[in-house]
Formats: structure tokens, sequence, C-alpha cells
């Protein structure tokens, strides 16, 4: 057993505890040579017997807040306070891409430091001050080395566990469904209603989404594309003979996508984040969380329906107001991923200005995975090896892990909680191998939160909603089921079902199922994790539908709820659907496209036992619905 | 003064930890199902969590009391207190906007 089987290269060793990629350390050591200077500046005032004013603005440079020990008095109280402020301005910087917020705080404190300063200084400021940056500095410094300590001993606990897990992850894997059988039962029917409830209102109505803020993970865009995923997966997997209202919930979906209120925090994140104040094209620089997942979502619904739409110039521009519209179609939005790619220096580019997230570079080379299977190009054999050994050198930590988030600026890493389940099925796009790898670690350091004989994963505490900052698992357990789905963990799949069903508030109302414990960003995620079944997720921005599905017979009106689509596939001769009725059992009508003209076709399963195609090439048909109803359509 | 929306934000950072412990103390808030969670076809707009029946109350004392405060402080607020504040704006603010805003 060696390092390299659990999927460490040589490169990632270097990364091993104490060790950083070249240019995560190039970074740092520039950061601590500006901290450096800045110490050295604020020491001089004092050094030279400079003015009371001016040593208390220089001891501010050397800690947030540190020039109020100069003033002396009940202003030291301000010291702490003005840490506290610092901390709370970084968390703008990290939720908005706020870069200047920290650089005010630092210095506003210490300018106001200087103006409170009387004719006196504290004797012991600079001790003070440099004792609480040294003090400060070695905290970090202790905890990091306990994280590095902590990720060793994991690393090695990995290397005893994964060549098991890998070859069953593997077995597992290998056994995917067969596509033309495969249907959707009521269960995944009534989780793709509560989609398809939400899709097909109205373009400008919003209703049963979480409108809080645009910037982080509750914002609009990312429960848009959750729900793009899903409804992408049904149409792939379960129904690529149906056009209808599938289609047209996941065009509405991306025409949501372009509305202002959607995309409009690029406008503030370029101002604050890039000082750009006149170009706030959201598809141009950094941005990878609006490129990349709307690439990706794009790409999808094009890939499983057929539909190039999006390809034509100009349709997905997202329009300003009525003198700007920054012009956009697929290939733009991918131009501006392959181009951010081509320049990054860290091999991944940033979401916020400054701040590189690796989950959504995942989500980035799934956009040019889905380019490539639309659109033929090669953007996945050009860009992957540069990202995986950026991956390997600046983003692995000494467990072996990804490191959820790193400031481009300054190098340094900050906590961000995405586990190897989170990365596992999005890596399996384009990496498969090394997908599987981290999915056989998820498994297993899962396992301890299996309760019930096993038959039911329990997660601790109160969890996070990150849909809407509120209490809660639903994400967590639709994650990781999501994961045992694509990989074909039947097991883990099912348990984090009962653990989503046991503390989530699983309602069933109306035949829609939801949870009412969670978002509706993470209800989607539930969707997507409902309707996923072994390499589904990969298959839908690699491989097409089976040949047939796109220019054989297909339906292309049903009435919505009253019709649901279970089955929908074509051979290019006939259909083969399985219908259930919506909200109560009766007759309705279906129209049927892409017939031969003028032949007639042999119905089981509809009112008439057969119809003949108009010149246009569709026919209508009645049936009767209730409970599953198959239909087929074939040459008479 | 629109640095002070930002000083606003600031500090409603800084009530995080005031939350965290008054979650700790008195435990957190009754979790409420979430409203666009429950939203259904034909609903107009996702309806709000119910609102606490104290927390209007609270307010309206939290209001009385900051707005009786500055009534009765501002004809005697010391000239230098003044002064002090101005100087904090100014000191704060114009780094951000290049003037006072």
């Amino acid at each position: 057993m060696t390092v390299h089987d659990i999927g460490l290269h040589a490169a990632k060793l270097g990364a091993l505890p104490g060790r950083t990629g070249p240019v995560t350390a190039a970074r740092q050591r520039r950061t601590w040579l500006i901290y450096g200077s800045a110490v050295a500046l604020g020491l001089a005032p004092m050094l030279l017997g400079a003015s009371p004013a001016l040593q208390a603005a220089g001891l501010g440079l050397i800690v947030p807040g540190g020039g109020f020990l100069a003033t002396g008095g009940w202003a030291v109280l301000l010291l702490p306070v003005t840490l506290i402020v610092f901390v709370a301005s970084l968390v703008a910087w990290f939720w908005a891409g706020m870069v200047l917020a920290p650089l005010v705080v630092w210095v506003g404190a210490a300018a106001l430091a200087a103006a409170m300063t009387g004719d006196t200084t504290w004797s012991f400021a600079a001790p003070a001050a440099l004792a609480s940056a040294a003090g400060i500095g070695l905290a970090f410094r202790a905890r990091n080395e306990k994280q590095r300590a902590e990720g060793a001993a994991r690393f090695i606990a990995r290397t005893g566990f994964v060549p098991q897990s890998l070859a069953e992850v593997r077995r597992e894997s290998a056994q995917v469904p067969d596509s033309q059988s495969r249907e959707m039962g009521p269960e995944e029917l009534a989780a793709l209603r509560y989609l398809l409830d939400r899709a097909l209102q109205p373009i400008n109505e919003w209703g049963g989404f979480d409108i809080i803020d645009q910037f982080q993970p509750a914002a609009l865009r990312y429960q848009l594309n959750h729900m793009g995923f899903a409804l992408g997966i049904a149409q792939r997997a379960y129904c690529p003979a149906f056009s209808g209202y599938l289609g047209e919930a996941q065009r509405n979906l991306i025409t949501k996508y372009l509305d202002r209120r959607v995309w409009g925090y690029w406008v503030y994140e370029s101002c604050w984040g890039h000082l750009n104040f006149t170009n706030w094209d959201p598809a141009r620089r950094d941005n990878i969380m609006l490129t990349g997942w709307f690439g990706m979502h794009v790409g999808q619904y094009m890939l499983a329906s057929g539909d190039r739409r999006y390809l034509e110039p100009g349709s997905l521009s997202f329009k300003l107001d009525n003198k700007t519209t920054y012009v956009h179609d697929f290939t733009t939005i991918i131009g501006s991923v392959t181009s951010n790619y081509s320049t990054a220096e860290f091999g991944h580019f940033a979401c916020e200005p400054n701040w590189i997230y690796p989950i959504c570079n995942h989500y980035g080379m799934g956009s040019l995975a889905v380019a490539d299977a639309v659109c033929g190009s090669d953007f996945v054999p050009t860009y992957l090896p540069g990202w995986l050994a950026a991956m390997d050198t600046e983003f692995t930590d000494s467990a072996g892990s990804i490191i959820g988030l790193r400031s481009q600026h300054t190098g340094l890493p900050v906590p961000f909680p995405v586990g190897e389940a989170g990365y596992a099925p999005f890596e399996n796009i384009f990496v498969p191998d090394r997908a599987q790898r981290l999915w056989a670690i998820a498994r297993r350091e899962l396992e301890p939160l299996l309760v019930d004989n096993g038959t039911r994963l329990q997660m601790p505490g109160k969890g996070l909603d990150t849909g809407n900052y509120k209490a809660g698992h639903v994400g967590a357990y639709a994650s990781i089921m999501f994961a045992a789905n694509e990989f074909g963990d039947e097991a883990m799949a099912a348990a984090a079902k009962a653990g989503l069903d046991h503390d989530c508030g699983r309602d069933m109302t109306n035949g829609v199922r939801r949870y009412t414990a969670g978002s509706n960003d993470t209800n989607s995620y539930a969707v997507l994790a409902q309707l996923t079944r072994t390499g589904d997720f990969r298959a839908a921005f690699t491989t097409p539908p089976a040949p047939g599905n796109h220019s054989g017979p297909r339906i292309t009106e049903a009435r919505y709820p009253d019709v649901l689509v279970a089955k929908a596939k074509s051979d290019g001769q006939g259909l083969n659907a399985v219908l259930y009725p919506g909200d109560k059992p009766g007759q309705h009508s279906l129209t049927l496209g892409q017939l031969i003209p003028g032949l007639t076709y042999k119905v089981s399963g509809a009112t008439v036992p057969q119809i003949t195609a108009a010149t246009d090439g569709t026919a209508r048909l009645d049936v009767v619905l209730n409970g599953r109803t198959p239909l087929t359509v074939s040459h008479a | 003064m629109a640095c002070c929306a930002f000083a606003l934000y600031l500090l409603t950072q800084l009530l995080l930890p005031v939350r965290w412990l008054r979650d700790r103390l008195f435990g957190a808030p009754r979790q409420t199902a979430s409203a666009s969670v429950a939203w259904a076809p034909g609903m107009t707009v996702a309806t709000p969590a119910r609102r606490s029946r104290m927390k209007p109350v609270l307010l309206a004392i939290i209001a009385a009391e900051v707005l009786g405060v500055a009534a009765y402080a501002a004809p005697a607020t010391p000239v230098a207190e003044a002064a002090l504040f101005t100087q904090f704006h100014q000191s704060l603010c114009t780094s951000v906007f290049g003037r006072v805003p």
C-alpha cells in the first residue's frame, strides 16, 4: 500500500505536513513581507521620536487597533473591539468579495487612534502591540500545527482502509442501470413535482424560492442551478423523448437566471472587489460561481434535450438596463471559463474577487466537459492536467483532502466545509478514477454516523442549511445520498434517505414531496439525489441519451400536473412511455411529435388502438390514467 | 452617511456571539417550517414565518429608549464630544470615499 494508491501523486507528497504549493508559498511570502514592512514602518515613529499621533498611527499598523495602546486610558479597550470589527471585515471580504473592508478597518483604526492621542503615549504601548501581534500569530501557528498533525494522522488512517473501500466502489460503480427500462416511481415523481411547481410558474414570479442575499450560498443562482441539474437528470435518464413541460421548466430556469436580480451581485463585487466601476459583465473576469455553474446547467439541458438554442449569439444575454446588455451565449460563457483558466496562476480561478473555491472550480471543469460533449471541443484534455496539478499542489492539505477555500491575494487558506462526498460526484464527470477514491474515503468516514444497525445516517448537532442560513441537515443528507447514488452505493444512499426522512420534516402534500426543515436550495439538492442512479451525473454532462431519443417519436405536449411522465424513451421508430395521473385519475390528451407524416402507428395504453401522423408529424391521443399506465407507440 | 451603512453591517456581525450566547442560555428559537418550501402554485407570495408576539413590543421599547436618550442628550452634547465624533467620521469615511459623504 502506497500513498499513490489512495490518490496522492508524488507531487502531492510535497503538500504533506508543513509544505505548500509554489504559488501558495510565493503569495504567503509576499504577504509576510508586506506585513513585516508594515511592522517596521509602524515602529519607526516611536524609534525616531515622532509625534504621539504618528506613534499611535504606527502601532496601529502592527496590529488592528494597536494604536489605541499608545492613546492609553480607556481607549485601550478599543483594541479588542477593533479586533472583533476586523474579524467582521474579514467576513465581509469573504462574504461578498469586499476587498477594501479589512483595509478600511485596519487603517481606519490607526487613523482614529492618531486622532485620539494627546500629548503623550503609554510607555509600554510598543511592547504591548508587538506582544499582541505575536500572540495572535502564535495562536494561529499552534492551531495550524495541530490541524496539520491531525491531518497527517487522518492520512495514515486512510491508507489503511482505502484499498478495500475503493475495490467496493469500483465494483458498485460498474453496475449501471439499464437505460431503456428505468422509470421514475411515485416517490421520484413526487420529488420532481416540487421542482416543476416552481419552474413552471411565470418567468417573473419567484414563489417557492428563498430570497435572502445574492452573494453567498442562499443566492437565487444556486437554487436555479440545482433545480436545473435535477430536471436535467429527469430529462436524460428517464424522459429523453419528452419535451413538453419538462423542457419548458428547464428553459424557464435558464431565463430566470438572466434576471438582473440573480446576477446583479456582480455589479457590487466588481466595484468593491475589482475596483472596476465601468464594466460589470458577469462572464468576463473571475465569477466562476456564475460561469462554471451556469455553463454546466445550460450545457446539461442542451445535451439531454438535443435543443441547441443557447448556441445562438445573444441567447444568454445579461441585461443591465435599457442602455447596457452583456451579450452572451453558451460558447461565450464557456469562453470566460477557458480564458480565466488560461491565465490562472493558481491553476484555479476565483468566485468572488480574491477567493478561490475548489468546489466552484469543479463546476468550472464540469462546464468544459459538457461543452466538449455538446460542441465537440477538447477543453477538458487541454485544461485538466494543469487543473489537477494545481489541485494536488496548491489545494491539498496534510490529510490528502481538498482545501475548501484559499485567498488569491494572500495565499492563506480559510476553512470551508466541503468534504470528499461533496466533491466526488463532480469529479466523476471528468476524472472518474479520482472521484471513486474520494467516495471510497467518504463512505468509510461516514460509517460512524450510521445508526439502527447501519440503516440510517444520523448527522450530529444542528447542522447548517446553506440555502437559508438556518439550522438543518437537509443539505448534508442530500449531498451524501447524491454521491452514494452516483457511485451505486445503495446501502449508504438508503441510509442517507432514511436520515432525511427521519430528521428533516418529510412532507407529502397533494402529491408533492418536500422537507420542511430545509431551504429551497437543499430541497432541490434532495430531488437531485432522489433521481440520480449510478453514473447519471457523469453521463448528464458527457454523453447524450441513446440514439433515437432525439430523432424518434416523442411526447411534445402533456398537461401538468394532470399527466406525470415517468418514462419516455424512443428507439427512433417508436415510443415507450409510462404515465401516472397527477392530482386525480382521469382521461387526458397528449400530443406526440416527430412521427413520420401520414404513417399509421399502433398504440397500446391509449383510448385508440392506432393513430395516423398529420403532415407536420404530430398526432393527438387520449389516455385514461389511474395509476401506472404504460403507453407504447410503434409502426403498424 | 453611506459609510455608516457599512459600519452597521459590521455591527450586525458583532451581534453573532450575542445570538450564540442567547441560544446557549435561553435555547434557540423554535425552528419553523420554511415558508418557501411550503409554497405551492396558487399561493401568490410565500408567507413569512410567524413572528414572535414579543418582538414588536421589544422593538418599541428599544426605539423609545434610543429616541429618549437622543432627545435628552442632544442639546447637552459637549462640544468636545461632537468634535470627536466628526473627527471619527472624517477619519474613517474620507479614507473610503475621499470626502465626507
